[in-house]
């Protein structure tokens, strides 16, 4: 019963009120310059396609099956209220390819959405791959969803952020998945971002410091439903889920740690309450319920 | 309303382009509220795309009754609740567009104002309800007061002094869905219940919620013994030291893999909890940091 309903009412597909405009970089038209209304007349660029975007009306951005862009600066996306979505699957899925190491796709409007586009670091120690928020501009209601983020001809760096959400409420990143082979920072890390939620997610990085999914400062917050594996072997300051001051709740998570510490690693809440979360350190090893202590 | 084609895979449903069928089944009348458009107005308005209506309870008096009509209310919207809105219409969905905080915005001004529903079969989706404009305590963001309403992926939230004395209240009214939704108060101080059930409804199933603040009866419960309820799948937080879940003794269904936490100093029946007569599985709770939550109630079945 509770499973026909999910399928009806979790669907975040509600219909696009605003204008479409379509981005294709494999068709032999595409410009900036078309108007972009149709997929037989794309545009180019997502940022093309933005700026023919009206804020706060609901306007979306389509990226093709098969497009790819190249970023070499921080990048703005910056229409308000404004979807970008890409089409297609596996390989076909938009990709964000970062080619200088401070390269990254930059939300810095309200209510913004981002969904299925494949975050490429084609850069040794690239820095981050979507930043939503500045520190000194707030860009709440940030929605980020399948967003998937890996390595091509680069590596991420050691203070890398694949989502960075600084200052902004009411963010979501849900059903985002993360690899690397090469030591990164983290994978999601939230600064001062009430009521933000990370949900779904499934991460496995060699984290450089905090938590893979990492939160600070921030109140209301929930991390939930995640598999994170934290590869560093690191004995200290490298979780797979840390938190600090501020209250939240991380609950339903399977996780991994390989610090040399053991368990102890695998999630630091902070002030921050934890229910159902497993927690293993080895192979061969079932996971157990962490922290190891119960309420009473 | 039948989906049609659109570029590239993409359809309509009301001439809005949708991903796949998207969450809509329209077979009726679709009107359109905006307050943004200097063309909408309340009265005299088609409530068509060129001519929206300027709120939504202008719409609701638009809509045909047990005809599928749908209602999309359009990014930014922003409304004024001084009074109520009553959804008053059977089978009537409003339907909030846009992501995030882009999402239509209720704004409630005093004590009494709320979002009513009493006609069957209606449906509230993907708007905001919150205390923006107004330092007020109000009673409920939601009064569900119809049999069959549904009410999901909403948020609701509070002002930054003040808010709603109980976010969601169901009377005695069966067959209601709560799902998907993210409702808060404020962190610190108390507001009296998130979602609470005063009647004997039927069969009610609230899933997949978020319910967050600190409480002074509960996060979730009821007062009267609901029958058949399904409560699975959420995340329930309340900081303050009540119990976060208190259900009336003779409340029957089932509570299942829900998250609770509480504040209160002990995690045993009528301090943390009541399950009046739910049976329960895989429910958890926790009440201190560096803990994790334990299996709520706390005797095994044998």
């Amino acid at each position: 019963m509770i499973g026909s309903f999910r399928s009806d009412l979790a669907s975040p597909h509600f219909p696009i009120p605003g204008s479409v405009f379509y981005v294709s970089s494999s068709a032999p038209n595409a410009s900036d310059s078309n108007r972009g209304t149709t997929p037989d007349s794309p545009l180019a660029t997502i940022v093309g396609a933005l700026a023919r975007c009206t804020a706060n009306k609901g306007d979306a951005v389509f990226c093709l099956p098969g497009h790819s862009e190249s970023y070499s600066v921080v990048t703005d996306w910056a229409v308000a209220g404004t979807s970008i979505i890409g089409l297609g699957e596996g390989d076909d899925t938009p990709k964000i390819r970062l080619l200088v190491i401070s390269s990254y796709a930059s939300v810095v409007s309200h209510n913004m959405s981002v969904e299925n586009i494949h975050f490429v670091a084609d850069v040794t120690n690239t820095f981050i791959g979507i930043s939503v928020g500045t520190g000194a501009v707030q860009s709440n209601g940030f929605i980020g969803r399948r967003l998937r983020f890996s390595e091509g001809d680069g590596t991420w760096g050691t203070i890398s952020q694949f989502v960075f959400v600084r200052t902004s409420n009411d963010a979501v990143i849900s059903d985002c998945s993360a690899t690397s082979s090469a030591t990164a920072s983290k994978a999601v890390s939230l600064s001062t971002c009430d009521r933000a939620r990370v949900t779904n997610c499934n991460l496995s990085i060699t984290g450089a410091s905090g938590g893979v999914i990492n939160v600070a400062a921030s109140n209301q917050w929930l991390v939930d439903g995640c598999i994170v594996e934290q590869k560093s072997t690191a004995a200290s300051t490298r979780f797979a889920i840390a938190a600090s001051s501020g209250n939240g709740f991380i609950v339903w998570n399977f996780v991994s740690t390989a610090s040399s510490a053991g368990l102890a690693q695998s999630i630091d809440p902070g002030t921050g309450w934890c229910t159902e979360n497993y927690a293993t350190d080895g192979v061969n090893l079932h996971g157990v319920v962490f922290p190891t202590t119960a309420s009473t | 309303m039948p989906i049609s084609a659109y570029p590239a895979g993409v359809s309509t449903v009301g001439g809005l382009p949708v991903i796949g069928v998207g969450p809509v089944r329209a077979t009726g009348n679709v009107f359109f509220v905006d307050s943004t458009d200097s063309r909408a107005s309340s009265g005299a308005s088609a409530g068509d795309r060129a001519t929206p209506c300027s709120t939504v309870q202008s719409a609701i008096n638009k809509c045909v009754a047990s005809n599928g009509d749908i209602i999309f209310v359009l990014p930014g919207h922003t409304e004024i609740i001084d009074g109520d809105i009553n959804l008053s219409v059977a089978g009537v969905t409003v339907m909030g567009l846009g992501p995030g905080g882009s999402r239509p915005t209720f704004d409630f001004l005093a004590a009494g104002d709320t979002i009513t529903v009493t006609a069957a079969g209606c449906r509230i989706s993907n708007i905001i309800c919150q205390l923006d404009n107004s330092a007020a305590t109000v009673t409920a963001a939601f009064t569900i007061a119809a049999n069959g309403t549904t009410i999901d992926n909403c948020r609701i939230l509070p002002h930054a002094t003040s808010q709603f004395t109980s976010l969601v209240t169901l009377g005695d009214f069966n067959d209601c869905i709560i799902g998907y939704n993210s409702f808060y108060s404020l962190a610190t101080a108390s507001s009296a219940d998130g979602i609470i059930i005063t009647g004997t409804a039927e069969r009610a199933q609230i899933f997949h919620n978020v319910v967050d603040g600190h409480f002074t009866n509960h996060a979730i419960g009821s007062t009267a013994a609901v029958v058949d309820i399904v409560i699975a799948n959420n995340v329930f937080r309340n900081a303050n030291t009540s119990m976060c879940i208190d259900m009336d003794n003779s409340a029957t269904g089932m509570a299942a893999n829900n998250a609770f936490s509480t504040g209160a100093a002990a995690i045993t029946q009528d301090t943390g909890y009541d399950f009046g007569d739910l049976l329960c599985n895989q429910n958890y709770m926790v009440n201190a940091v560096d803990e994790t939550g334990g299996p709520i109630p706390t005797t095994a079945a044998t």
